[in-house]
């Protein structure tokens, strides 16, 4: 789904990396970006900075596209907006 | 096994410059990197100078997703080791790595990333740091970025002494490769100490001068805080000369001992050990020294210490050796001071040129030295010492013997 929280997501995986926006899609394979393990922290911590919230430290352990984070993130953000 | 060990490579970023060549040509012009400390809120220092790097670039040297991982004392380790590789003309093979050593001395590590977060937390109240925090910090990041970027694996580490790290970790290469546990190793060391904290840190121990650093001059009044790092390449002289590589000069030896004494306070005793150790490991006579690279902070506690020191090891001597501390020009990199004054030591030997103590004015009966005030001086001598001396009183001394290639 093209959205604002996508677009964050895309954007904080963009700068954790260092490589344009454009060139991350939903598609697009965290093997691909070469998003390694300290990228993946990195990544988390942009993305706490991003929502305001805590992300458990497994969050992205499974996760294999872009996509698939903006989906995982957008769930933590509703279960935390539905615990509040 | 026993193997004499040359320096055949050097790569230096200091106030002075961003290599090891313009770094001697300001040491020989005797042209000052202190000057006004920038990029801090004025009036909230009790000094206003510093030697700062100044147009250093790191993303000139450095990708982005490199430098995500590279507080600044790491920065000057990675970029001197490359120009200390090229200067060498190394070329890696894959036994060659495996045999290549890298140790490289800082005191405080990270020190700018450090302080950058903890302001986030204890400043700013906020809750998280950046995950990168720890990989910046750690003292031993700038030799395992050394190891990645070349793929060496042999032996690897920092060692941390205070301001004389560098030259404890250049006598520990040494040993590696003169004792044959290693085929070359890169040593030296870093420091970026310019950070707020630590500035006022300085500050409050009250040995910071409030203008410029004038060692061993009767109207010195402290130490100038400087950053920077350098590396030099050792290689075993049989394995220079079979590659043709050009020598700056032997590392003949080298001498450590600890005052046991005070935290702060200098010895006599101690820095003299040191020197004495130095010249027994590089077998060499006293006489044969004809200058020495001082520790010279320019505090008024180190400089009339360290000038009984070099009367009680060298006799009568003393009073025929040149003298002097480069500090009064690139400042104190402390971590990084021995691996900068190394370089200054070799290329003094090289060149047959003493560098000078810059910024003396009157002569101190306390430090009954030849200082070599203000201009360098065209003398070619066969041996030199490098003199280094911590806060916690552990000195480290390296002996050099000039090299004809």
């Amino acid at each position: 789904m093209n959205d604002a929280l996508s677009e964050q997501v895309m954007s904080a995986l963009a700068k954790v990396k260092h490589v344009p926006r454009e060139s991350i899609t939903p598609e697009s394979t965290l093997d691909s970006l070469k998003l390694d393990s300290l990228d993946k922290i990195s990544l988390l911590f942009e993305l706490e900075e991003l929502l305001g919230t805590t992300i458990p430290d497994n969050a992205l352990n499974d996760v294999l596209i872009a996509g698939d984070v903006v989906e995982r993130v957008r769930s933590l953000k509703d279960a935390a907006t539905a615990g509040s | 096994m026993t193997r004499r060990v040359v320096v055949t490579g050097l790569g230096c970023i200091s106030a002075l410059g961003a290599n090891h060549e313009e770094f001697w040509s300001a040491l020989r012009e005797a042209r000052p990197g202190i000057a006004p400390l920038e990029g801090f809120e004025p009036g909230r220092l009790r000094f206003a100078n510093a030697a700062q790097v100044r147009g250093f670039d790191p993303a000139v040297h450095l990708e982005a997703t490199r430098l995500d991982l590279l507080d600044r004392f790491a920065q000057f380790a990675l970029v001197a080791a490359r120009q200390a590789v090229t200067d060498a003309g190394l070329e890696w093979t894959a036994a060659l790595r495996e045999r290549a050593a890298v140790i490289c001395g800082s005191s405080m590590g990270g020190q700018c990333t450090q302080d950058d977060q903890f302001a986030e937390l204890y400043g700013r109240n906020r809750e998280r740091i950046h995950p990168l925090t720890i990989p910046r910090v750690m003292a031993n990041a700038a030799v395992s970025h050394i190891c990645m970027e070349y793929g060496l694996t042999g032996p690897a580490f920092t060692i941390s002494s205070a301001c004389s790290s560098s030259n404890h970790a250049i006598g520990q290469a040494l040993e590696l490769v003169r004792s044959g546990r290693a085929d070359v190793a890169l040593t030296g060391g870093s420091e970026a100490p310019l950070s707020f904290a630590t500035l006022k840190g300085w500050e409050a121990m009250r040995v910071v001068s409030p203008d410029t650093c004038r060692p061993f001059s009767r109207d010195r009044k402290g130490l100038v805080l400087g950053e920077g790092g350098a590396i030099l390449v050792l290689e075993p002289l049989d394995r220079a000369r079979a590659r043709g590589a050009r020598v700056y000069a032997e590392l003949a030896g080298a001498g450590m001992s600890a005052d046991a004494h005070h935290i702060t306070q200098p010895t006599v005793a101690g820095p003299a050990h040191a020197m004495r150790a130095a010249l027994e490991d590089a077998g060499l006579a006293p006489e044969s020294v004809g200058y020495i690279n001082a520790h010279g902070t320019g505090t008024p506690g180190n400089d009339p210490v360290e000038s009984r020191a070099i009367h009680d090891a060298f006799g009568a001597h003393a009073a025929k050796l040149a003298v002097s501390s480069t500090k009064s020009l690139h400042g104190h990199a402390l971590g990084a001071a021995g691996a900068l004054e190394a370089v200054a030591t070799v290329l003094a030997l090289h060149h047959g040129v003493l560098p000078p103590t810059a910024n003396f004015i009157v002569h101190d009966p306390e430090c009954d030295l030849d200082v070599i005030p203000n201009h360098a001086r065209e003398a070619r001598v066969e041996a030199a010492l490098s003199n280094s001396f911590a806060f916690g009183g552990l000195n480290a001394v390296l002996a050099f013997r000039a090299f004809a290639n």
